[in-house]
């Protein structure tokens, strides 16, 4: 059979065209699997499927939060039982690990939300797991051969892609699901990423105290391990996640206003981020974050200097406030769906503001009860503000991309979580310095708490709806 | 089968979860076993 020349070109050129088409057999199989209409849910799909897939991923990642259990271990991994100076790491060189995690969620989930949303959930939730349980695994070797560079390259960087990933991956998705309950639907995924820190920190606490030999201190282990289970449980996530076909709404629910799913309202990231709208809400989060995380990253030690309490009380307080953490994102973000964002976010701020001003009488009066109760009822504000905000940006800009959207908005996470702590510890460390008692060195602290969360509440209340010549119309683009 | 299937995911999140919760609460009763008193003022005495 004579050779067919293909525009001018021979037979050569035209069979090694045809071989780069031909696709790997493994290829072939993975990528249909992963492809956006592979998650297309079946008819007759429960949607209560929907957020334990998500609670899945988030359990897992959010792990982080109780990453503290091992900066201790990490510095005597030469020594074992004390660390050895000059050859072990400090807690310092240690503390990097956690914050260059939280800033690759930020800058990942900002990066990388547009092609979450392209991608769909499942691909998403899939490649979280590889970076996270993969960055756990580099993590464990680099503490193996104790390198530090490499469980900063791990845990940090590749696993604060996973983070990022992960964080993202199934909140449109439920939003999606849940047209009629948004708040609830971000309330259930979110709560998993608080709840992350209450397994991880026990489960690695009892997991080093298995492996802990003459040899080790059992992290290395506990890291490896830790990236096997995690990565069946992630795995469980991406396997049962679908996302609804198109037009499906629940039965009996009728879209209306904003919180039309129509693409009228839907509004492209790139347009989206140089709003007015965005901004604000991204202040609305930092001021919340920035308010809540100084607290939460302070508690123990808050606890011990303002009521005298051991180190163990302090351990139970932190704890506590971990648990509301996690509480008030699934119950404050389930009433906004009855009052309105709006609405809930001033109740964030003002009750919050009023509640930080009290807490320094609570102090000063020895009400030990009543200073746990307030701060439990701040930290779950805190938790809600994070639940909630998906589901604000769904109302202000509709659920076209609101995952690259709040991807962009979790920057605001990523500086508050740098800028809370450095405050408290500053100005409660120089007043220290400067000979006020202990118990009083956080007054002016709070009051500035306080008042960062009145100037989130005037940011709310400057959120408008959306004008109309944002929004995508019928052609799409933004 | 479908409800089964939904009882089945949310106890695989729900069983991790409620041990983490408990944990928790577990560290946090020593916190309700404290006297209340202020380090920089004392207790009102009855």
């Amino acid at each position: 059979m004579r050779p067919v020349p293909v525009f001018g070109l021979g037979f050569q050129v035209r069979a090694s065209l045809n071989r780069t088409r031909s696709p790997h057999p493994l290829t072939s199989v993975v990528t249909p699997y992963l492809s956006p209409e592979a998650v297309v849910a079946p008819v007759g799909f429960s949607r209560w499927l929907v957020p334990p897939a998500a609670m899945a991923v988030h359990l897992c990642i959010g792990e982080v939060y109780g990453f503290s259990v091992f900066n201790e271990p990490l510095t005597r991994a030469i020594g074992i039982a004390a660390p050895v100076a000059g050859a072990d790491w400090t807690i310092p060189q240690v503390g990097w690990i956690y914050s260059i995690a939280l800033v690759m969620l930020g800058l990942s989930a900002a990066v990388l939300g547009k092609w979450v949303d392209r991608r769909g959930p499942r691909c998403a939730m899939l490649a979280s797991a590889g970076c996270f349980c993969g960055g756990l695994l580099l993590a464990a070797l680099g503490v193996h051969w104790h390198q530090l560079w490499l469980v900063y390259l791990g845990y940090g960087f590749v696993g604060g892609i996973g983070l990022g990933l992960g964080y993202i991956a199934p909140v449109s998705t439920l939003m999606k699901w849940f047209p009629d309950r948004p708040g609830l639907a971000t309330g259930l995924a979110i709560m998993g990423f608080g709840g992350g820190a209450l397994i991880g920190a026990p489960l690695g606490q009892e997991l080093m105290g298995w492996f802990r030999g003459p040899g080790s201190t059992g992290v290395a282990e506990t890291f490896a391990t830790m990236a096997a289970v995690y990565s069946v449980f992630m795995g469980f996530g991406a396997i049962t996640v679908r996302v609804p076909a198109k037009g499906w709404r629940p039965a009996g629910w009728e879209a209306r206003g904003l919180a039309s799913a129509d693409a009228a309202f839907a509004v492209g990231v790139d347009r989206a981020w140089r709003t007015p709208q965005f901004w604000l809400l991204w202040a609305v989060l930092a001021l919340n974050v920035t308010a809540g995380i100084g607290i939460l990253g302070q508690a123990s030690l808050m606890c011990q200097d303002m009521f005298g309490v051991n180190a163990t009380v302090g351990a139970g307080f932190a704890g506590l406030l971990s648990i509301f953490n996690m509480g008030g994102r699934i119950v404050w973000s389930s009433l906004s769906d009855k009052t309105g964002r709006k609405t809930i976010y001033c109740l964030y701020f003002l009750l919050g503001a009023a509640l930080y001003a009290l807490l320094p009488w609570t102090q000063r009066s020895g009400q030990q009860a009543l200073f746990v109760a307030v701060t439990a009822v701040i930290i779950s504000m805190y938790g809600g503000g994070f639940a909630t905000i998906p589901a604000y940006l769904r109302d202000v800009f509709g659920t076209h991309q609101v995952g690259a959207i709040h991807g962009r908005l979790i920057t605001a996470w990523s500086l508050a979580a740098l800028i809370g702590p450095q405050l408290v510890n500053y100005l409660s460390t120089a007043r220290k310095a400067a000979g006020i008692p202990k118990a009083e060195a956080y007054h002016p602290t709070l009051y500035l708490m306080s008042g960062l969360l009145i100037l989130g509440c005037v940011c709310n209340l400057l959120v408008r709806p959306l004008d109309p010549r944002h929004h995508l119309g019928d052609g799409g683009q933004p | 089968m479908k409800t089964i299937r939904v009882l089945v995911a949310w106890m695989l999140v729900a069983i991790p979860l409620g041990w983490g919760v408990t944990r928790s609460i577990q560290k946090a009763l020593p916190l309700f076993k404290t006297t209340a008193s202020s380090p920089s003022q004392p207790a009102i005495k009855s």
